[in-house]
């Protein structure tokens, strides 16, 4: 089932069913957004199992936080908000895994050249993406993801991420700029 | 207006189309739904939770007022005739020899002579009553009586106990 197949006053419908406590209700809203989900956290990780937990969390999140929600119109950009916060969150951890894995490599080889990117290591795109994405700050990477890969509008992203539209076009820009560096190889 | 048609948007694209390709959506939905189902339980059993929580703090709350109640209680002196009246007791011992029955006749208006228990210790000794909450009554002036059962009142406490 695809979100298209289905109108905003079903979402709607769907939502306020779901508020009420009915869940056969809410799994229909998790087979009609899961895809776009998984994109979007997939788009910042990098990686899919990654995207699959943090897409389980999110909606996990959203089911027992749907009350809250006052416009259901809203609930898709509300749910990849927290799917968003839920891929950072994960790729904070993994950037703090990192470091700590960077720290004991410095002193056991203190020679060591660090680069943004370990081009020799890169074997595919998938672990170059991913290394990159981890790299970007939280605002360029969700920003990027979600106007860049995604295809949301200004004001969507702006709304998600909490920032004006100004921010937003300023993250996409200084994400593409950093991204056409470390990935040009990538580039055709 | 950013440009939409840029590279690295494409690339990512590409990226996670690849990725996807492949994906196992069901395996995605039934975690989905496995992780909602723990949630659910959770939210349930945390409900009931919720209410033994709530009346065991109602009965812990209860108990502590009812027990800071009755250590207040314990820790104030008891209210004796003396502490409400002010002014002068008589007290008079009928018979020594016969019980330690006295009647006191306490000062003030309207107020009835009460009897008390008595007892008469010896200055000498060890004063094993002075931790009791006691009224102390300071003989003032001595009656005949005493001379005359053979107490010596310099060396003699009085103690009403009420």
């Amino acid at each position: 089932m695809k979100a298209q197949q289905l109108g905003q006053s079903d979402v709607v419908r769907l939502v306020r069913a779901s508020q009420a406590g009915e869940k056969a209700a809410f799994d229909k809203l998790v087979r009609l957004y899961q895809r776009q989900a998984m994109r979007v956290a997939l788009g910042i990780l990098g990686e899919a199992n990654d995207a699959a937990e943090a897409v389980q969390e999110g909606f996990v999140k959203a089911y027992l936080n749907i009350r809250q929600l006052k416009y259901p119109r809203r609930f898709r950009l509300w749910l990849l908000k927290i799917v968003t916060n839920a891929a950072v969150g994960q790729q904070r951890a993994a950037r703090r895994r990192a470091e700590i894995l960077k720290a004991v490599r410095s002193s056991r080889a203190r020679r060591e050249v660090l680069r943004p990117i370990d081009t020799e290591a890169v074997k595919d795109l998938k672990r170059a993406v991913q290394q990159a994405m981890v790299q970007l700050t939280e605002k360029e990477a969700k920003a990027i993801t979600l106007f860049g890969l995604e295809d949301l509008g200004q004001d969507e992203v702006a709304e998600i991420m909490g920032c004006s539209a100004e921010a937003v076009r300023w993250h996409v820009y200084r994400a593409r700029q950093k991204l056409k560096v470390w990935l040009k190889e990538y580039l055709q | 207006m950013i440009n939409r048609d840029n590279e690295i948007d494409d690339l990512l694209k590409r990226n996670v189309e690849q990725q996807l390709a492949d994906f196992n959506w069901g395996r995605l939905t039934k975690g989905i739904h496995r992780r909602l189902a723990s949630a659910e339980v959770l939210g349930s059993s945390g409900g009931k939770y919720a209410s033994l929580l709530k009346v065991a703090a109602v009965i812990a709350v209860s108990t502590t007022v009812v027990f800071t109640a009755l250590v207040v209680r314990m820790s104030r002196p008891p209210v004796t005739r003396f502490a409400e009246t002010t002014g002068s007791a008589r007290v008079e011992i009928k018979t020594v020899s016969a019980g330690p029955h006295v009647t006191v006749d306490i000062g003030g208006r309207n107020r009835k002579p009460a009897k008390c228990d008595i007892k008469i210790i010896d200055a000498n000794g060890s004063r094993r009553h002075q931790d009791t909450r006691a009224a102390w009554m300071i003989v003032s002036r001595t009656e005949r009586i005493y001379a005359d059962n053979g107490f010596n009142d310099d060396m003699k406490d009085l103690i009403c106990l009420f």
